[in-house]
């Protein structure tokens, strides 16, 4: 999970610096060559699938100042917070107790790896009727995209707890409580703070797809709108910001894990 | 990889003899466990109890919400009868051209990206920003550039699967031990050789992992793109919600986990008979990511 920076590893100490300066130019290189690609192939006169990149950035812009873009993103992020907070309690509450108890593993463990296995797309019909296309079903449907993921995820960090650990604990007379406050869930914290942040991941795929597949909201309603007038810049323009935000997301669930898990690093 | 110690919920077990061996055999202790501590017994009363909240569930709501068990068995003779299995087969079949094509053009990608670390510094980035993107988005476009037929359904299903048949063999890569390498390559075996007679074992767990995440996503393009356009599976799937069959729709989604189930499990076997020393493929992604 420690990422290393790949150029360090290569080459000579006296040669990295020109050959790390090499890489990244090659790096800027491919992008200015994609980007021109992309203009390029944009701005034949017969091609109405893709608009030039200049085009789909002043149509960015355009969101942006506007505000839309802005709003959507607000808009999509909320449905996230919500979905995502109910899926990370309950998630994490019930990894734990798979992860502590016989019982749960017998009975509920497979439960939650068969539902982990079931692709969630297939309920859109139903929660669809059932809970409605708006902030509920949409709440629903982004819950179910992500909190198996951090079912198992954390009921596998917290099954690998050292047992020397508990043995320790126990022979110090430690009440439950404490076992599993001071013990158990330090000893877990990386496999719960990872599945966690894969859940954020999720949770953003469970959001745009309700938004798109229930009813157009936010993010969604941008791209399908576009898309369905045919205008080009624009759907393209709310596809680069879907991707933006997700990456935004992920970088941000990276630097909480980094931070939470300092500690656990260092070596 | 871990070791065979005492797992916590034993260790927690509140009465637990002092001296009992933890990996005591679970046959010996089975019969001498109390009733309400035995496996069957308890996912009896719990499954049952689950079956019953359901059922109360269901007529508390009215089938117009929920169905009960009784109507999902009827429905399931019904969706067989209505030729459900057949469609839901036929859509896999489709589903599997994109699949095919996503593991024939990710995993040697993959591998590549692995192997060279120029490549990787180089493509991680988009390989990256794609997986994290949420594809649905991109699905407009898709139709704007293959309609709405049959290309479009591959292509979606193609974009879900193929960057975790990417990452995860590239994942692999690395985890080959570089001593390995070394070694292959101080008895003079040069990069063919090396890649056929340790990169392809070493990383072929990886590859199945990588495709069995990435069966999970296709069935999951799969399905969000005939939802979208209404066509095969999908189609049933929105009609029978629609009107209000929901017995029938739960019994046509179990039809399509349980194929979807028995692919991946296809794919496990394969694994298993073409690099049986590697073990379960997903304890190898444990370590490995």
């Amino acid at each position: 999970m420690v990422a290393v920076d790949p150029d360090v590893r290569v080459g000579s100490r006296r040669l990295r610096v020109g050959r790390r300066q090499l890489l990244w130019g090659l790096r800027l290189v491919l992008l200015g060559a994609l980007l021109g690609l992309w203009q390029w192939y944009g701005s034949q006169p017969d091609v109405f699938t893709i608009a030039p990149f200049t085009t789909v950035m002043r149509s960015f812009w355009d969101g942006i100042i506007s505000g839309e873009f802005l709003g959507a993103v607000a808009g999509t992020l909320a449905s996230v917070a919500i979905g995502y907070a109910i899926a990370a309690v309950v998630g994490v509450g019930l990894g734990v107790w798979i992860g502590v108890s016989r019982y749960a593993q017998n009975t509920i463990e497979p439960l939650s790896s068969a539902l982990y296995a079931t692709p969630v797309s297939l309920f859109i019909p139903v929660i669809a009727v059932v809970f409605g296309l708006e902030l509920g079903g949409r709440v629903i449907l982004i819950v179910l995209w992500c909190v198996f993921e951090i079912v198992v995820t954390t009921s596998g960090g917290v099954k690998e707890v050292s047992a020397s650990l508990i043995d320790v604990a126990k022979s110090f007379d430690a009440p439950r409580r404490v076992l599993y406050r001071k013990v158990v869930l330090p000893a877990a914290m990386p496999h719960i703070v990872l599945g966690l942040r894969l859940g954020v991941a999720r949770a953003m795929r469970g959001a745009v797809t309700a938004e798109l597949m229930l009813s157009a909201a936010n993010l969604g309603l941008i791209v399908l709108v576009a898309g369905s007038r045919f205008d080009v810049p624009r759907l393209l323009a709310g596809i680069l910001l879907t991707m933006l935000l997700g990456l935004a997301l992920m970088s941000a669930a990276s630097l909480v894990e980094r931070r939470v898990l300092a500690h656990y690093l260092v070596r | 990889m871990a070791e065979p110690v005492a797992t916590l919920p034993e260790l927690a077990a509140p009465r637990r003899r002092p001296g009992a061996a933890p990996g005591a055999s679970p046959g010996r202790a089975g019969r001498r466990r109390p009733l309400r501590r035995r496996v069957w017994f308890q996912r009896l009363v719990t499954w049952g109890g689950l079956l019953v909240a359901w059922q109360v569930f269901a007529s508390v709501v009215g089938p117009y919400y929920f169905p009960d068990l009784g109507s999902i068995a009827v429905g399931f003779v019904e969706v067989v009868h209505a030729g459900g299995v057949q469609l839901v087969l036929d859509s896999f079949r489709q589903m599997l051209l994109g699949f095919g094509l996503a593991v024939a053009i990710g995993v040697p990608l993959g591998l590549l990206i692995g192997s060279s670390w120029v490549l990787d510094f180089l493509l991680r980035p988009y390989v990256n920003v794609l997986f994290v993107t949420s594809l649905s988005a991109v699905i407009p476009l898709i139709i704007l550039f293959f309609g709405t037929g049959f290309q479009f359904r591959v292509a979606v299903v193609f974009l879900f699967a193929v960057f975790y048949v990417i990452i995860t063999p590239a994942n692999g890569v690395r985890a080959i031990e570089s001593g390995i390498v070394d070694m292959g390559r101080s008895f003079g075996a040069g990069p063919w050789k090396r890649f056929v007679a340790i990169t392809m074992p070493g990383t072929m767990p990886f590859i199945v992992s990588g495709m069995r995440l990435g069966l999970g996503q296709a069935v999951q393009g799969m399905i969000i793109a005939e939802l979208w356009v209404t066509v095969g599976s999908g189609q049933r799937l929105e009609n029978l919600s629609q009107n209000r069959e929901l017995g029938q729709f739960f019994a046509m989604a179990a039809i399509i986990v349980l194929v979807g189930t028995v692919l991946g499990q296809l794919v496990l076997w394969v694994q298993r008979r073409i690099s049986p020393w590697a073990g379960d493929a997903a304890a190898a992604i444990e370590g490995g990511s």
